[in-house]
């Protein structure tokens, strides 16, 4: 490093141009530097990312004719999609002048459904996160885990679990009428779009409340106590001071819950009845049954586009980059009162583990059938999972890649948001944007152009690599997103004035910028296990011989003799899950050097 | 960490809470390092001396080839498809199994396609016993060549509670229209397809060739499924679900196949598997070769074809999935009652079997799954 700074061709003239200006330049130039940390992201994005989306886009502009692809440049799929037409359809009253109307009607309709799921899942996650970030003074990541459990059961075996409570003989209406306040079952609970938005509110909820826990969490206390001083209530300084200062996390929560809603096409075919179809079923059905993958490819470009450009529009209009004022962490916890927030907090944690709870109730049930009433108690059910050999054998199969991914993902999301917020990259929003691009494709899309990369173009078989790749994918984006929250508010200073004091670069990250970032990590490690534990289709499509969890389960599912067994199994999950809590909770009190 | 004194002096740091983090982290390093470097314990890695086996979930399973494993003492490796159009996505996107197990009416695409290749039926030493009228299914003897064997069928037919409807119990009035009886509004159900939810409303509607209309049959065929919609509680393809639909009592009727009504009646649940006047569905299913087998592998796949065609794999699959098996020697040893509880006759199946439509290869698929998904979503 000190030959760079030699100076001791000072007194003559140097020259313009020379190795040692050069490397001295390289070493010292900020955007190098930072684009340098981001390489290994924007290398594993580009891969798997852009290379695919590439190849659907030719797709789109080809044409099939029964099995057949010409891939000859045509503009036919477009023109069917936007051909107008002089007599309207009708969509809750506004009309579309389309020959073709289902794509747009359909886009619409899938926009509307998952902004009002968003909405309700941000509303009912923002209280349960300010209670974790201003409530909880001890045990804070026994809570964060707590939180997450209920997303270590399949996602496939939730839904299935609120078909159990919003069902015609479910909890809900058993109970309203045994109590004499229902003498029919309500029906519009199950398989209509009440019920797609109530399913998507839960499965979504620990995206939605984790970042906007990282964004609370750093919010300096004593801003707030200035505001008390100089004479705000409670409610004004929550929506002068917090709420603003929350608003990265709450947009970041946003867009992680919209995106992918959008494109859902699982979630309203479980659960969604006749009038469920979204985008997301046309584009599955033109790829399959339809027999049209050109046209596929063509209607995922435009659904894309659309909601790219609503993203922006509302990134636009909420005022850009997440940036913050408060500096540092520092809070003193207030002391735990009982008041609305707590309550309310309470009946959050029973809305998260209702569904998961029924799980175990099933699972000693002496019946194949998930219905009320309960039939009489047999663990009959586990016995047959303790000698199911495929079972135990996608459990491995996805605790093995969760675990890598997790890691993978999170190391990638430090560098990315290291390099995003502590240096100065030109080109920062196209790159960010980017590197956020896997969620805002449709899963079944990235499903199909990451197996024609992996096979046609690779030539690489699918296995339980191929799937740990495309979640890595599908992981960064969050993992980047939460790290950058957790990573932008703090004190800047603080590795500054380790670097000063004589560390390297290496040690001052290791022991300055890690420590504090700590709530982050784990919560970004949750949720890339959690996302990749429980993904379903990018795994169903690549993989070989060996199939992770979700993929056994979905399996399952139509065998109703089956079905039990995997019941039997989450509810181990369940159990193991607490059990490590549990423990986790005890070596921290152990008197461990704090971490 | 080497004699016994080590080990009690480092549990007691850990008992007492003297170990720091920095010696924690180290442990954890080493700890990870050796987990990687461990050698793979006995995983069931994809053997290459076998074949693959591509198929419905649930059928892979070694009870189905007893006799393969007694001649080769191996498993196949299988891989599983939820539905046919997932398969067709993952083999045209480069997976190659040896061994496909589609349904009569996907032949023709698969072969066109390029996926199958011709069976040479005096091979397989089962090929003798298989049910007469299971050798002429339509589309399945291309140019001469028998591209796909038959070795499982049912029905497709409406299932019902008899308790809620009572009026359709007896024989004459089995109708597919029960289907669309407005009585019944928000209590019926479909399967989400072409071939098992489409085709049904085809018979209804009168079509003479279900399989083959014409645009006006079309046409008369998506106005009466323009009028079913309301009246149906869901469209789906999950077996489970609509059997405890049935149970539960929130659906009267259901568009189901035979083995519905062998789990109700389990469960002590009243219901009929009808026959309806129009005429019910047949379908089979059944095993082809696939054009990526390699020479070597072919008696291999040869022996597990003819291992599925067995009585005994029979036997095993019309007590547990309640469905037809194409050998005939099957019904022999099962009790009549027993067939009946599945939906099946113990007299003469082969009659059956042809009472039905036979499931063929739907002509114009894109168009009518564009037409599909048009009246799904209410346009």
């Amino acid at each position: 490093m000190a030959a760079a700074f030699d100076h001791s061709s000072a007194g003559t003239a140097a020259p313009l141009f020379s190795a040692r200006r050069l490397k001295g330049w390289l070493l010292r130039n900020e955007s190098l530097r930072g684009y340098s940390l981001l390489s290994p992201t924007l290398l594993v994005v580009f891969v798997l990312m852009v290379a695919p989306l590439v190849a659907i886009g030719i797709l789109s502009f080809a044409t099939q004719n029964y099995v057949t692809i010409d891939y000859g440049f045509s503009l036919k799929n477009y023109g069917i999609i936007f051909e107008p037409s002089a007599k309207p359809a009708y969509f809750l009253g506004i009309p579309f002048y389309l020959q073709k109307p289902i794509y747009f009607i359909l886009l619409f309709k899938s926009i509307l459904i998952s902004l009002a799921a968003t909405i309700v899942v941000v509303l009912l996650a923002y209280p349960m996160a300010y209670f974790l970030a201003f409530r909880v003074t001890k045990h804070k990541i026994t809570w964060l885990i707590l939180i997450t459990v209920p997303f270590f059961t399949s996602y496939l075996l939730r839904v299935f679990a609120w078909k159990v409570i919003l069902g015609y003989n479910g909890v809900i209406n058993s109970g309203l009428t045994s109590l004499g306040l229902l003498d029919k079952p309500l029906e519009f609970l199950l398989y209509s779009q009440t019920s797609v938005i109530i399913t998507l509110a839960h499965a979504w909820a620990a995206v939605a409340i984790l970042p906007i826990y990282v964004s609370l969490e750093k919010i300096d206390r004593s801003l707030l106590e200035a505001g008390s001083d100089l004479g705000d209530t409670r409610l004004r300084r929550f929506f002068r001071i917090t709420l603003p200062l929350s608003m990265p996390g709450t947009i970041a929560a946003s867009l992680l819950v919209f995106i992918p809603t959008v494109g859902d096409y699982i979630t309203p075919t479980l659960v969604g009845g006749t009038n469920g179809i979204m985008i997301g079923n046309v584009v599955q059905s033109l790829f399959g049954k339809g027999g049209n993958w050109p046209m596929g490819a063509a209607v995922s470009i435009v659904a894309m586009a659309v909601i790219t450009v609503l993203v922006c529009l509302f990134l636009w209009g909420v005022g850009r980059r997440p940036t913050s004022w408060a500096e540092g962490a520092n809070h003193r916890g207030a002391p735990a009162r009982f008041d609305l927030i707590a309550l309310y907090a309470v009946g959050y944690l029973v809305f998260l583990y209702a569904p998961v709870l029924l799980l175990p109730l099933f699972s000693f049930n002496d019946s194949i059938y998930v219905a009320f009433p309960l039939k009489g108690f047999t663990l009959q059910w586990y016995a047959q999972m303790a000698e199911n050999g495929p079972l135990q054998a996608a459990l491995v199969s996805s605790l093995k890649v969760g675990i890598a991914v997790s890691v993978i993902s999170t190391i990638l999301g430090i560098f990315a948001a290291k390099a995003v917020t502590r240096y100065h990259l030109p080109y920062r929003g196209p790159v960010m944007g980017l590197i956020m691009l896997p969620l805002v494709v449709p899963s079944i899309i990235l499903g199909i152009a990451l197996l024609t990369l992996v096979i046609k173009v690779l030539g690489i078989e699918p296995s339980l690599y191929t799937i740990g790749a495309a979640h890595v994918l599908i992981c960064v984006p969050f993992a980047m997103l939460v790290m950058i929250s957790r990573l932008d508010g703090f004190d800047k200073n603080l590795e500054e004035v380790s670097l000063d004091l004589g560390e390297g670069a290496w040690m001052t990250f290791w022991r300055v910028t890690l420590p504090l970032a700590v709530p982050g990590i784990v919560a970004s490690m949750l949720l890339c296990f959690t996302t990749s534990f429980d993904e379903f289709l990018l795994a169903f499509f690549l993989s070989g011989n060996e199939a992770t969890l979700p993929i056994y389960i979905w399996g399952q599912l139509r065998l109703p003799t089956q079905l039990p067994n995997v019941l039997a199994l989450s509810s181990c999950i369940l159990a193991a899950s607490f059990v490590l809590v549990f423990l986790s909770e005890r070596l921290r009190r152990r008197g461990l050097a704090t971490p | 960490m080497e004699t016994k004194r080590d080990v009690e002096r480092f549990i007691d740091q850990i008992k007492y809470g003297r170990v720091s983090r920095r010696e924690i982290m180290r442990m954890m390093a080493a700890a990870g390092l050796a987990v990687a470097v461990m050698p793979q314990g006995r995983l069931a890695h994809a053997d290459d001396g076998q074949p693959t086996i591509f198929t419905w979930t649930g059928y892979d399973v070694p009870d189905m080839w007893k006799e393969y494993t007694a001649k080769y003492n191996a498993n196949p490796n299988s891989s599983i498809w939820g539905d046919e159009e997932e398969a067709e996505s993952k083999i045209r996107a480069g997976f190659h199994p040896d061994m496909v197990m589609p349904c009569s009416y996907k032949v023709v695409k698969w072969n066109d396609s390029g996926f199958l290749k011709p069976i040479d039926v005096t091979r397989l030493a089962h090929w003798g016993e298989i049910i007469p009228t299971l050798y002429n299914v339509p589309d399945t003897v291309i140019d001469g060549k028998r591209m796909w064997i038959p070795m499982w069928w049912g029905l497709t037919a409406p299932t019902f509670r008899t308790d809620l409807a009572p009026e359709y119990v007896p024989a004459e009035k089995h109708s597919w229209g029960i289907l669309w009886d407005e009585k019944y509004t928000g209590k019926l159900s479909m399967i989400d397809s072409l071939i098992d939810g489409v085709m049904a409303a085809a018979i209804y509607s009168g079509a003479k060739d279900p399989f083959n209309m014409t645009d006006d049959e079309v046409a008369k065929c998506k106005e009466l499924m323009v009028k079913q919609r309301p009246l149906l509680r869901f469209y789906t393809n999950d077996n489970t679900g609509w059997q405890q639909a049935l149970a539960s009592g929130e659906l009267v009727a259901a568009d189901s196949w035979n083995d519905t009504i062998l789990n109700l009646q389990k469960q002590g649940i009243p219901s009929m598997f009808m026959i309806p006047k129009e005429g019910p569905m047949t379908w089979t299913c059944g095993i082809a070769m696939t054009t990526w087998v390699k020479p070597e592998m072919e008696d291999r796949v040869y022996d597990l074809i003819n291992a599925y065609l067995s009585v005994e794999t029979g036997v095993y699959w019309v007590e547990n999935f309640g469905m037809g098996h194409s050998n005939k020697g099957v019904y022999a040893k099962i009790s009549p009652e027993e067939l009946i509880k599945r939906g099946l006759t113990p007299d003469n199946i082969d009659a059956y079997i042809a009472a039905g439509h036979f499931q063929a290869t739907i002509k114009n698929e894109p168009a009518l799954q564009s037409m599909y998904e048009e009246v799904k979503a209410g346009i």
